[in-house]
């Protein structure tokens, strides 16, 4: 005969088996990081979601990718230890390949602003930008901030710039992306592109030897300063903290030189403090950052 | 009583079995009393012949009587009632004095000990004024919470510039203030720019010995105000990146 005592033991071992077991389970299927993180998504082949239009920040010609945010995307792989590999993104999609996990890190001339950092983490900013308008290189319709009024002006819809506020005389055309804006600008069925200063420089780089040069307007701007981030699925706190360091060492080394290269037209335009008006100060990367390190 | 006297009248010698006892004859006797009269007679005795007793009833009417008035004071009714009504009470004690001094000499009880009587009162106002006051000096040692009582003279969002008057009223006088105020974007799909912006707090209230201060906004603001004060008044001017608006709030705010 079993001793009842023994038999409670082993029901009370098995109990403790099965509460262990139970527990431990979550804690086995866990991946990897600390505190609850997310599996590292920094390693073997990482998707960058990248706008393939975006001349001068990442332009998809001759089966390659180049430009800026492809610069810092190669940095980033070599420094952090991932190969990236890069898919495009338009720009309203970004927060949903994101959350899908079509793409691991979304490096895409894409502005931080309080809406999107509630659905995704961002490091940065890599680079700031005042807003400002492209216009035809013959064109001198807009030379101070009261000639917008009554101009017909274009923009990416979803952009940081079709949420602007510009003068209530002028009227905004939205369009799906900022190259059928500069189409529709050569033309001549808008008067200008309105859209980061820096993004418009890639721009006039690009249409430089076309038949419709552009340029950007010296000295007028609306709307707020923009900071490019490097967008990452929330729950990546380890990886968002790698990124964090290695981004910080990227604008001490390399950004000014691969600005020089990539963006050639806005260093012209500033000779003197290209750099002090976009070039963030690395301190700046703890208070726009939704992780610290 | 009853049964005592039946036993009597059937006493038989001893040796002969006794008879089933008589059933009394007659109306039926009043119903015994109640428990409460029972209650009320034993008091009324005590009452009547212990000075202690008496005593000690008057000092807890006294203590509930005023501890009410001071919890009622406490939470914000008005002093002059409170203190009238103290004041009857106390005139209402000090009233039974002669009667108390009378007892006995018109052979109505024991005659009582009116030193007795007239520490009730002391007593009593001891009773309650001394935790009263203990707890009035603990609550005056305790920082006064003014987040909630903070308001800002604001029509919408501010901008670069802007300056706003923030004022609280504080029940309690203190003379330190630390303030912190929130400041985020009032529309969220435009680019941040809250980080950036700093604010610049002016104590307004007359003598006090600050100079203004800038901070980044979000972080703590601590201020002497050179005395101890109920009205609060600050001006907070702004500054923010051009065309950045935000919202401005008074995350927390205290008086020590």
């Amino acid at each position: 005969m079993t001793h009842p005592c023994r038999r409670l033991t082993r029901r009370s071992a098995l109990a403790v088996a099965a509460a262990t077991a139970l527990l431990a389970a979550p804690v086995a299927c866990a991946p990897d990081g600390g505190d609850g993180d997310d599996a590292s998504v920094l390693t073997g082949t990482t998707h960058i979601g990248t706008s393939f239009d975006h001349p001068g920040f990442s332009l998809h010609a001759g089966r390659t990718v180049r430009g800026l945010d492809v610069d810092l995307a190669s940095y980033l792989g070599e420094a952090i230890g991932f190969t990236p590999r890069f898919q495009d993104v338009t720009i309203d999609a970004r927060e949903q390949e994101l959350r899908e996990g079509a793409a691991d890190l979304v490096i895409s001339v894409y502005s931080i602003t309080p809406e999107r950092q509630k659905v995704v983490d961002f490091v940065g900013p890599y680079l700031m930008t005042q807003q400002g308008f492209l216009v035809r290189e013959d064109y001198d319709g807009i030379k101070s901030e009261k000639d917008v009024r009554g101009k017909l002006l274009c923009t990416a819809e979803k952009s940081t710039s079709s949420a602007a506020d510009l003068p209530p005389e002028a009227t905004f055309l939205e369009e799906r992306d900022f190259s059928t804006c500069v189409r529709k600008l050569q033309r001549g069925s808008v008067d200008a592109v309105f859209s980061d200063e820096a993004m418009l420089f890639g721009y006039v780089q690009q249409q430089r030897r076309s038949k419709v040069p552009l340029r950007v307007v010296p000295n007028v701007s609306f709307g707020l300063t923009n900071r490019y981030g490097i967008g990452l699925k929330k729950g990546h706190t380890d990886d968002c903290r790698k990124l964090l360091r290695a981004l910080r060492t990227y604008l001490v080394e390399e950004w000014a030189g691969d600005v020089k290269v990539q963006l050639p037209a806005l260093v012209d335009a500033y000779p003197a403090d290209w750099e002090n008006r976009f070039k963030p100060d690395p301190h700046d990367l703890n208070t726009y950052s939704s992780c610290r390190k | 009583m009853l049964t005592r006297v039946t036993a009597d009248l059937d006493e038989e010698p001893p040796g002969r079995p006794s008879p089933p006892p008589a059933r009394p004859v007659g109306p039926d006797p009043p119903p015994a009393p109640g428990v409460l009269a029972r209650t009320a007679a034993r008091l009324r005795a005590l009452l009547k012949d212990n000075t202690w007793v008496l005593a000690l009833m008057i000092l807890a009417n006294l203590v509930v009587i005023l501890g009410a008035g001071v919890l009622w004071y406490a939470l914000g009714g008005d002093v002059t009632v409170v203190g009238v009504t103290a004041g009857a009470l106390l005139a209402f004690a000090g009233a039974m004095l002669p009667l108390i001094r009378g007892r006995g000499q018109q052979g109505d009880g024991e005659p009582l000990w009116p030193p007795l009587i007239l520490a009730v009162i002391p007593s009593a106002v001891l009773l309650v004024g001394l935790p009263a006051l203990g707890v009035y000096w603990h609550l005056g040692s305790q920082s006064v919470d003014l987040t909630n009582d903070f308001s800002l003279k604001l029509n919408g969002p501010v901008e670069d510039r802007d300056v706003v008057t923030a004022s609280a009223h504080a029940d309690r006088a203190k003379s330190r203030l630390t303030v912190t105020f929130t400041v985020t974007e009032f529309d969220p799909a435009s680019p941040v720019c809250a980080p950036t912006s700093t604010l610049t707090v002016t104590p307004q209230s007359r003598g006090a010995r600050t100079t203004p201060q800038t901070r980044p906004s979000n972080e703590t603001f601590t201020f002497d105000l050179g005395a101890d004060r109920k009205d609060i008044r600050l001006t907070v001017a702004v500054r923010a990146e051009r065309n950045c608006r935000l919202n401005l709030s008074v995350a927390s705010a205290r008086l020590d």
